[in-house]
């Protein structure tokens, strides 16, 4: 009886298949592990992780290291991935200023415009004059009101407030006249005085309607044609909003400028063409798959998009110790995404949705040191170590292991940094194809998209079900169904949306409501995953057409993801393709599918 | 102790043991609460306990939100929390600020919205200027030392 251990080191993790073979035939599947992979795949520091992962498999089906009698390791498939973020739009606003923030309690109601005055400037000012007045920090809300009242009392028209501290209920609740008071405004430093200014506060549950209404700040400021025009990224920041600030400068000047993100080129078989990035994602996409299969990518020198391609040529070039001149770009995805960006400009860090293309790239090189990795094994353990084959090879001899598949049959294997795709045909040709874009650009996607600057959270929105705490003792779960606890939920969490990760809650620290993290997290599985399964069925697919392609395996990590394997199938429904999560051995899920075709390429060698 | 009248009007109860400055804390306490909306009423006790006073109000609150005041500590409680573990509890007399904070907070509980976190700013001041100062006076004793030090 022969032990053979298949091992499959990933990116992210390592895992192995442990099995008896008896006269060249019979296989006996004992054991699997899966850890996490130690160092950069396709380098000698995955060995130590290697070992655990052999070590794990042998403990639990009563075996030593020195039982084995060979190692079969996977020709790990040279891929890395990259990705940028190109933002095509950005909103300035020099010398004018805007306060557009939403401050959980404005006071009063209505418009007010008028000249911005500092509270202790009032008393100098005459009767019928229109004033904004401005509250610096420092001042109790009882003075503020007081002064506000006699002021108005001497026939100033106090239009409207606009305070640092938390005050303005309490200011408005003591004024004698309801005027729309605007608070929270952390930099009213640099509030101009002495400028023409509106201030706007909607009905509680109301957003405002003149100060995001390019007419209505024309109006409001008796604005030409021409200025109008400028003011349209203000209006357009301020929309949906229950609170504003308008000040107006002489040399107020606003604009909307589209950044030249710089354009690359496509170099394709069938020849090679421009494109501009700030194009847009479909027009790229479009580029792309014209002239494909693409056989190198490149960025306008001195952009941030030649930038990021060179890094990744980099990267891929110090980890195979082969020229950076060999290193080519074989697939990039794009989509168009958004970003909130601060307004600069704005006082109270209001944010602006900017326009933004995001892009994934990716490098395929010969081959990856993995003789080395193999040489080091065999002097720790002094065991036979083979290379046994190509990744997607292996991968789809495990996934045809599935219950109920039959040849043409086709494997997608989501990963964090590429989509790779491969097909068996009926006369047991293997294809393969590597894509850009995966895992690790959902999470950028969801960390820009909800402005969360945060990698980690990212990852965990991504990976996790959310929930909403309603109460202390409750919290209401993304399909509406309730959870009650019996010991009260901590501070941090209440009201909040959090992410349930293994049982316990992390709070999302934005404002966004359930809804809209979900659409987020969902729209942007959807815009990586769904369409790079299309893309790389379609050219793994012997016609072209994916509807030649009868049976589809989802293996590897994001098939495990709680809901893309859904997204994908829903999707392949459309064509008539069988398509789910992968079984293999039918017991292992969508796990373990290279490295049970690693063990059994061992009985192909043997026969 | 707690009013009969009154009390049926849902609010949020500030319980307190009179003490010196109190009325300042209440002042702050209740500002905070008004700036939220929500409606609350002071009531005053025998008890010297924040946590015990709290608790007190939260019972009696319709609305199920005590807020107690004693002379070193201020803590907010709910009525379907055990006596013993407050929601938030200050075991110092606090500042102005922090007073501000737990009206905030005791109506927030109320409205179901997330509680605000007191920014760090004052607290990271202080830290950075004792952080400066000690820096200046590691600098005065090293410059000391090396004058006088080595001298044989």
């Amino acid at each position: 009886m022969t032990i053979v251990a298949g091992v499959d080191i990933g990116n992210s993790t390592t895992e192995v298949c442990l099995a008896s073979i008896d006269s060249g035939k019979i296989i006996n599947f004992l054991t699997s592990s899966i850890i996490k992979t130690t160092g950069i795949k396709g380098t000698v520091a995955n060995v130590p992780g290697i070992v655990i992962a052999l070590e794990e498999a042998l403990k639990e089906s009563g075996l030593k290291l020195t039982d084995l009698d060979e190692i079969r390791l996977n020709e790990a498939t040279p891929v890395i991935g990259d990705l940028a973020m190109e933002t095509i739009t950005e909103t300035i606003i020099t010398e004018s200023t805007m306060i557009g923030h939403n401050p959980s309690t404005p006071g009063g109601v209505g418009l007010g415009v008028g000249t911005t005055v500092l509270l202790s400037q009032l008393v100098s000012f005459h009767t019928g004059e229109k004033v904004l007045c401005v509250i610096p920090s420092g001042i109790d809300f009882e003075d503020a009101a007081k002064v506000l009242n006699e002021a108005m009392a001497r026939g100033i028209d106090v239009q409207g407030v606009i305070v640092k501290q938390d005050d303005a209920v309490l200011i408005t609740n003591r004024l004698h006249r309801i005027i729309p008071v605007v608070d929270e405004v952390t930099l009213i430093d640099k509030v101009p005085l002495g400028m023409l200014a509106a201030v706007e506060v909607a009905e509680a549950g109301q957003t405002i309607t003149t100060l995001s209404n390019p007419y209505g700040i024309a109006t409001v400021f008796n604005l030409s044609a021409e200025e109008t025009k400028m003011v349209v990224p203000i209006a357009r920041a301020l929309i949906g909003n229950r609170s504003a600030v308008v000040v107006r400068t002489p040399e107020g000047d606003v604009k909307a400028r589209t950044i030249s993100a710089g354009f690359i080129t496509v170099f394709g078989q069938r020849g090679k063409a421009n494109i501009e990035v700030d194009a847009g994602a479909a027009k790229i996409m479009e580029t792309v798959e014209r002239v494909q299969p693409v056989l190198d990518v490149q960025g306008e020198a001195g952009t941030n998009v030649s930038g990021m391609l060179e890094r990744v040529r980099q990267v891929m070039s110090e980890l195979t110790a082969q020229p950076l001149g060999e290193m080519k770009i074989q697939d990039v995805l794009a989509v168009d995404t958004f970003i909130p960006k601060k307004v600069q400009g704005g006082l109270a860090g209001e944010f602006a949705l900017e326009n933004a293309v995001a892009l994934a790239a990716m490098v395929k090189t010969s081959r990856l040191p993995m003789q080395q990795i193999a040489d080091q094994l065999m002097q720790s353990l002094g065991l036979r170590v083979v290379i046994a084959g190509v990744e997607a090879g292996m991968a789809i001899h495990g996934a045809f292991t599935t219950p109920g598949t039959a040849k043409p049959l086709a494997i997608l294997d989501m990963g964090g940094g590429s989509t790779d795709a491969a097909i068996i045909t009926r006369d047991e040709q293997v294809l393969s194809i590597h894509l850009a874009g995966a895992g690790d650009m959902v999470t950028m996607l969801i960390n820009s998209e909800l402005g969360l600057n945060d990698f980690n959270l990212a990852e965990d929105i991504k990976k996790y079900p959310l929930a909403k705490v309603e109460s202390l003792f409750h919290i209401r779960l993304e399909d509406g169904t309730v959870q009650f606890y019996e010991h009260h939920l901590p501070p941090e969490v209440f009201s909040r949306v959090v992410i349930l990760k293994d049982g316990e809650m992390v709070p999302i620290p934005t404002n966004h409501p359930l809804d809209k993290v979900r659409h987020v997290r969902r729209e942007s599985k959807k815009r990586v995953f769904v369409i790079n399964s299309l893309r790389s069925l379609a050219r793994v697919a012997p016609t072209g057409n994916i509807r030649h392609i009868d049976f589809v395996v989802l293996v590897g990590g994001s098939a495990l993801d709680f809901e893309v394997a859904d997204m994908v199938t829903d999707a392949l429904a459309e064509y008539g393709i069988v398509c789910g999560r992968g079984n293999i051995r039918g017991s292992e899920g969508p796990r373990n599918a290279v490295a049970t075709g690693l063990v059994l390429s061992y009985l192909g060698g043997e026969a | 102790m707690l009013p009969e009248k009154g009390s049926n009007k849902p609010c949020v109860l500030i319980c307190v043991s009179p003490h010196f400055g109190w009325e300042k804390k209440i002042r702050e306490v209740q500002a905070g609460m008004e700036e939220e909306g929500i409606p609350c009423l002071v009531v005053q006790a025998e008890e010297f306990d924040a946590v015990a006073l709290a608790y007190q109000g939260a019972i009696a609150s319709k609305l199920g939100v005590g807020l107690g005041i004693g002379a070193e500590s201020l803590c907010i409680h709910y009525h379907k929390l055990p006596a013993e573990h407050p929601l938030f509890a200050l075991n110092v007399p606090g500042t102005s600020a922090q007073w501000r904070y737990f009206g905030y907070n005791a109506a927030r509980l109320v409205k179901g919205i997330p509680f605000k976190v007191q920014p760090t700013e004052e607290l990271v001041q202080q830290q950075m200027d004792s952080k400066a100062l000690y820096d200046l006076i590691y600098g005065i004793v090293q410059k000391v030392l090396r004058e006088t030090g080595p001298r044989p």
